[in-house]
């Protein structure tokens, strides 16, 4: 397997005014992975994709997608990527046919049966205007067009947005069945994080522009945990390294952890003995993203780098 | 009422403020540098305001919200549709009128009885204005389901187009006079034109101001017949 | 080639709607007027597109650039076509060429139709050279729609720059060159072929041609950088607004009036000035006013009647004396200025030419006394004539001798103003001289009637009043002309640069053509000239007392720059002027007015 990278962001940051989104980003996908970006509102992420389309130009850092830098190479990448946007709007007046027609001149490799087979699939009908399908409709035939050529990367902009659960269910189904399968490399971005953890190999946690923690989503459940001890263990917890939050509830004090094998071996040398629970990725970018900004404002971002 | 006629104030004032600007530096400008002889300068004021203020204020008042998509919450409202849609006439009304009594007051001032008489300017002031309203209601009725500013805009100017060819028409003599009455603009064109056994003023206002009705009635039920999703 | 295809079928898909409301605006319409003109005046079928064209050609352009711009740049569709590999500049170019062809089809096709069908020479010269200013016009709706991403914004921005394109060359005149009027003024009204290709032409192309490559490429630089102006309904309506106003302001600034109003004195109701003249301290004023109705083979026709009141003038302004009965002036012809007796005003000498319907004409000497309550008081036979010959006279008052000049040359003696004595009479040869002779030519000469006993300088300036169109006036060495070549009156000063006994030398020294600006407010339509110290009055005269909006200008002949415009005088019925010595002048019309000398101005 090609060891590349296929994302690759160094130090990037872009301002809108005086208003800094991105500051310092640094990010890594590997080939065949199915990443997932999460932030709150406000985090970065369109910003991030945007630059990696090279639909926006980063004031500093590096960027390559697919050995390419989209700042000088946009059409080259995007010749390359799959990409549906968050809430992706297309002509309404064209049918899916017209569309799909109209877009595959601009792809070499766009795959006409594929598309045909995925139209079949994803039952679009073919004669019907783009503003008269539904919004999971069009969210199909936007995803359509991100595959029908056939991309070694995949990038998808929040793409259940505005989409039932039932909808959001089969969409990333459809995700799932059809890209990995293909070993193409997926990198969607999502603030879903319970539709995002069966689907994704690793996360990215993104806040105030910069990545806080990345990591394999296992390696994640792993590592991070939540330690519950009596009040007479604050004092300890609250001086854990690679603490995210700490809370105290009256009688039990808990704090959340990055890396638990850290945490342990200062407990017992506290002779504190905390209970260690498991914490779900909707937790866990809790405690990253709120535990960060009340207790821990300085706090460097943690990259590890996913075989 | 009272909070929905201050909602069109707040929204719709500053337009106030730019009609009556521009209407009143054209007659002040055009009148003290005397480009063109007083009537003239007065009956081209006239006509802009008379074209333009209706098409800008219909186009700005129901299409103009629906696009910006507040008119879903609007009607949404514990208030009926027709009071909503009393107060978006209200404020028409007094963007068509407003400018238009600014500029009488500006011509009175710099060229009152100089070479029109002071009732004279005031009358051709007063019969544009009348016409400009009635071209409002025209257009307001004729518009008010569309989408947006844009294609209302469009509408408004075809109504104008429409009403300026068939008033000429109207004014044929092969055509009954009474036929006149039918026309918005036959307050105007009766100023210029002696209409030989014409309709009387009285008889002109009074088929206008019917068919005014009219007109707001049925744009009220189409209002009313919208979906309140 | 494919991805060419590809982004033209989408844009012809998405313009077409515009190609056809064009076409049927602009060859519908008037295909329709055609139609019925047939049916009604049993006419052959004519269409006349051009005035539609002309007029509504550009709005088109605006609107399809507007809508053709800020269909894709709108936020979430914009983020659609970025995002697949889709060149921006392509995508644009495309559009932009699109756009301009269904514009350019929408509006040639109906000039097309009119040539095929009217026959109509002018319209070949709008096919050749209104599509830089469509495509001028086209590429700055293309930029404001770059720019702004709002159709609507995007087409009231449209609007206003169309607005200063038509208009700012009108008001500045470093731009003159790209004024619209260079095309469309060039229309001949007598069925000859206008000059299709001039210097003129190419300069006004070329001046679209770059306004047109600079708005496209700020376009599509403004599509690849992203930049745009958040455009809010208050900034467009305050950039219109500003537009109209500052054209408006400057169009004020140029023809505002400015001659000083020193005396106003109103006439009675209906009351309107037909002719006045005045030395300076004497003269008369002649109004007529609407009589009964009298019926003529069963039409009822309005009659006229008129009233003379004598003119004082002293330091303070006009007195008037009171109204008399009077005649009208028969045939005076309205570019005419007869002779007045030294001293008396009220009296005029008119040298009628009569043709009994024979082939021989009668000359004799008409004398209105306009005091008198008649017509005619007097005529004096001069002397009878062929009507091959020369049809008319001209006459002249100097050192109290009257001359009338015409094939004949009588010489009468008016010490008895109302008794004028035939002194002596020669027959003169046939002149050569061409009425049309200040056409526009740069050299002109004129063969002075060889009349015993008057100096060259009164042969000429009998020759120069002369009664009929065009219109010649001479004031000092300066000849001013209005020739009756094109149907909007252009001015001609012309320079007396050699007088001999039988010949005088003009040499052109400026022209006035009225602009687009002038002939907007109705001041191009003048019959009435007069020349005082250097200075030009041209009015609206009163057989066009229904004039839109009649004025009075006043033109200086004298400068580096002549006939530049220096005073402008705008009141109801402004029809008659007469300017007196003292630089003052009367304006009259519905009402009469002392007028003040324009104000002086730097040179440019």
């Amino acid at each position: 397997m090609n060891d590349s990278p296929v994302i690759e962001m160094r130090g990037v940051a872009k301002s809108f005014g005086s208003k800094a989104v991105l500051r310092g980003l640094d990010m890594s996908v590997s080939a065949g992975q199915t990443f997932a970006l999460l932030g709150r509102n406000g985090a970065g992420k369109t910003t991030a994709i945007r630059t990696l389309l090279g639909l926006l130009k980063p004031d500093a850092g590096e960027i390559r997608v697919l050995g390419l830098d989209p700042a000088h190479a946009p059409l080259e990448v995007r010749r390359r990527v799959g990409y549906v946007a968050e809430d992706q709007t297309m002509f309404g007046w064209m049918r899916v046919g017209q569309l799909m027609s109209f877009i595959a001149p601009f792809y070499p490799t766009w795959d006409a049966t594929w598309a045909r087979e995925l139209s079949e699939r994803f039952e679009l009908p073919q004669k019907t205007r783009m503003k008269h399908l539904s919004k999971g409709q069009q969210v199909r035939v936007a995803l359509l067009l991100a595959l029908a050529h056939r991309p070694q990367l995949v990038v998808l902009d929040d793409p259940t947005l505005g989409l039932d659960p039932i909808m959001r269910k089969e969409f990333l189904r459809d995700l799932v069945t059809y890209l990995q399968g293909e070993r193409v490399t997926v990198f969607f971005s999502s603030h879903l994080l319970y539709e995002v953890e069966p689907v994704a190999d690793a996360v990215v946690i993104l806040d105030h522009g910069r990545v806080v923690r990345q990591a394999a989503t296992e390696d994640l459940r792993a590592s991070v945990k939540r330690l519950v001890a009596g009040t007479e263990g604050a004092e300890v917890l609250r001086g854990l390294p690679g603490l995210l939050d700490f809370s105290d509830h009256g009688r039990q004090v808990s704090a959340v952890v990055q890396d638990i094998a850290s945490a342990r071996p200062v407990l017992a040398n506290a002779g504190i003995a905390a209970q260690e629970i498991d914490l779900n990725l909707d937790e866990i970018f809790e405690a990253y993203v709120i535990g960060r900004t009340k207790e821990r404002p300085d706090a460097k971002p943690d990259l590890e780098r996913v075989a | 009422m009272p909070s929905l006629i201050w909602k069109e104030w707040h929204e719709q004032s500053w337009k106030l403020g730019f009609g009556c600007v521009v209407l009143v530096a054209m007659a002040v400008i055009g009148l003290r540098s005397r480009i063109i002889a007083d009537d003239s300068m007065i009956a081209w004021v006239c006509f802009l305001g008379m074209v333009l203020l209706p098409v800008l204020s219909a186009s700005g008042l129901v299409p103009a919200e629906r696009s910006e998509g507040s008119f879903a919450s609007l009607l949404a409202l514990p208030v009926s549709r027709w009071r909503i849609l009393a107060a978006k006439t209200a404020m028409g009304l007094v963007l068509c009128a407003g400018p238009m009594i600014a500029a009488a007051l500006g011509s009175l001032l710099v060229a009152g009885g100089r070479e029109m008489t002071s009732a004279q300017m005031l009358a051709l002031y007063a019969r544009s204005t009348a016409s400009g309203i009635l071209l409002f209601i025209w257009m307001l009725a004729l518009t008010i389901r569309l989408p947006n500013e844009t294609r209302a805009s469009l509408l408004g100017i075809g109504v104008l187009i429409f009403w300026i060819v068939a008033t000429l028409g109207l004014a044929y003599q092969s055509v009954p006079p009474l036929a006149m009455t039918v026309s918005p603009l036959a307050l105007v064109y009766g100023f210029f034109n002696d209409i030989a056994g014409g309709p009387p003023l009285i008889g002109v206002l009074a088929a206008q101001i019917a068919i005014a009705i009219v007109s707001w009635w049925w744009a009220s039920r189409q209002i009313a017949a919208e979906d309140r999703s | 080639m494919n991805q060419l295809r590809s982004l033209a079928w989408k844009e012809w898909h998405e313009t077409r709607a515009f190609l056809w409301i064009g076409l049927g605006v602009l060859a519908g319409l008037p295909t329709i007027a055609g139609l019925e003109a047939m049916a009604q005046y049993h006419h052959q079928f004519e269409i006349t597109a051009s005035p539609w064209v002309v007029i509504f050609g550009g709005v088109l352009a605006i609107f399809v650039a507007a809508g053709a711009t800020c269909r894709d740049l709108g936020d979430r569709l914009e983020n659609f076509w970025r995002s697949r590999p889709i060149g921006a500049a392509r995508l644009m170019l495309v559009k932009y060429f699109v756009g301009l062809a269904v514009v350019l089809i929408a509006c040639v096709l109906p000039l097309i139709l009119e040539v095929q069908f009217n026959r109509d020479k002018n319209a070949v010269l709008l096919m050749i050279w209104m599509p830089f200013l469509w495509l001028a016009l086209y590429s700055l709706g293309f930029l404001a729609g770059c720019l702004v991403r709002s159709t609507a914004h995007a087409a009231m921005l449209g609007l206003s720059a169309m607005l200063l394109v038509y208009f700012l060359p009108v008001v500045l005149p470093p731009l003159q060159w790209m004024n619209v009027t260079v095309i469309t003024d060039d229309f001949v009204t007598f069925g000859t072929w206008p000059d299709i290709c001039t210097r003129g032409h190419l300069a006004f192309a070329a001046g679209m041609l770059g306004l047109a490559v600079l708005a496209i490429a700020a376009a599509l630089l403004a599509v690849r950088r992203g930049w745009r102006i958040e455009s809010g309904r208050k900034m467009m309506y305050g950039a219109v607004s500003a537009a109209v106003l500052i054209l408006f302001g400057s169009a004020a600034f140029q023809l505002g009036t400015n001659l000083p109003i020193l005396q106003q004195i109103d006439l009675p109701s209906q009351e309107w000035v037909v002719r006045m003249r005045c030395d300076g301290q004497r003269g008369f004023l002649l109004t007529g006013l609407p009589g009964p109705d009298q019926y003529v083979n069963g039409r009822a026709e309005t009659t006229v009647q008129y009233r003379y009141r004598s003119v004082e003038m002293s330091a303070t302004g006009i007195k008037l004396g009171g109204p008399l009965q009077a005649f009208k002036m028969l045939d005076f012809g309205w570019a005419s200025d007869p002779p007045q007796a030294p001293g008396h005003p009220e009296i005029a000498y008119w040298p009628a030419v009569v043709n009994d319907g024979s082939k021989r004409e009668e000359c004799r000497l008409d004398i209105y006394a306009l005091d008198s309550g008649k017509p005619v008081v007097n005529s004096v036979h001069l002397w009878q004539q062929s009507d091959q010959e020369r049809g008319f006279a001209n006459a002249i008052i100097w050192r109290g001798k009257l001359y009338v000049i015409g094939s004949h040359a009588v010489t009468l003696d008016i010490t008895e103003p109302l008794q004028p004595r035939i002194m002596s009479d020669q027959l003169l040869p046939t002149e050569n001289n061409n009425s049309w002779a200040f056409d526009g030519s740069g050299q002109v000469m004129l063969s002075l009637p060889p009349v015993t006993g008057l100096p060259a300088r009164q042969r000429l300036e009998a020759l120069v009043d002369h009664p009929w169109w065009p219109l010649w006036r001479m004031d000092g060495d300066v000849l001013c002309a209005m020739p009756a070549s094109r149907f909007e009156r252009q001015l001609l000063a012309y320079r007396l640069t050699k007088l001999t006994d039988t010949a005088a030398t003009f040499q052109k020294i400026g022209v006035h053509e009225p602009t687009l600006l002038e002939r907007f407010f109705g001041q191009s339509y003048y019959q009435e000239m007069r020349m005082q110290n250097g200075l030009v009055y041209l009015a609206i005269g009163y057989q066009f007392s229904q004039a839109i909006n009649p004025s009075v200008s006043v033109f200086d002949t004298r400068g580096p720059h002549p006939l530049r415009m220096v005073g402008h005088f705008a009141a109801p019925g402004a029809l008659e002027v007469c300017p007196l010595p003292d630089g003052r002048a009367l304006v009259g019309g519905s009402k009469l007015w002392l007028v003040g000398p324009p104000p002086r101005r730097g040179e440019n």
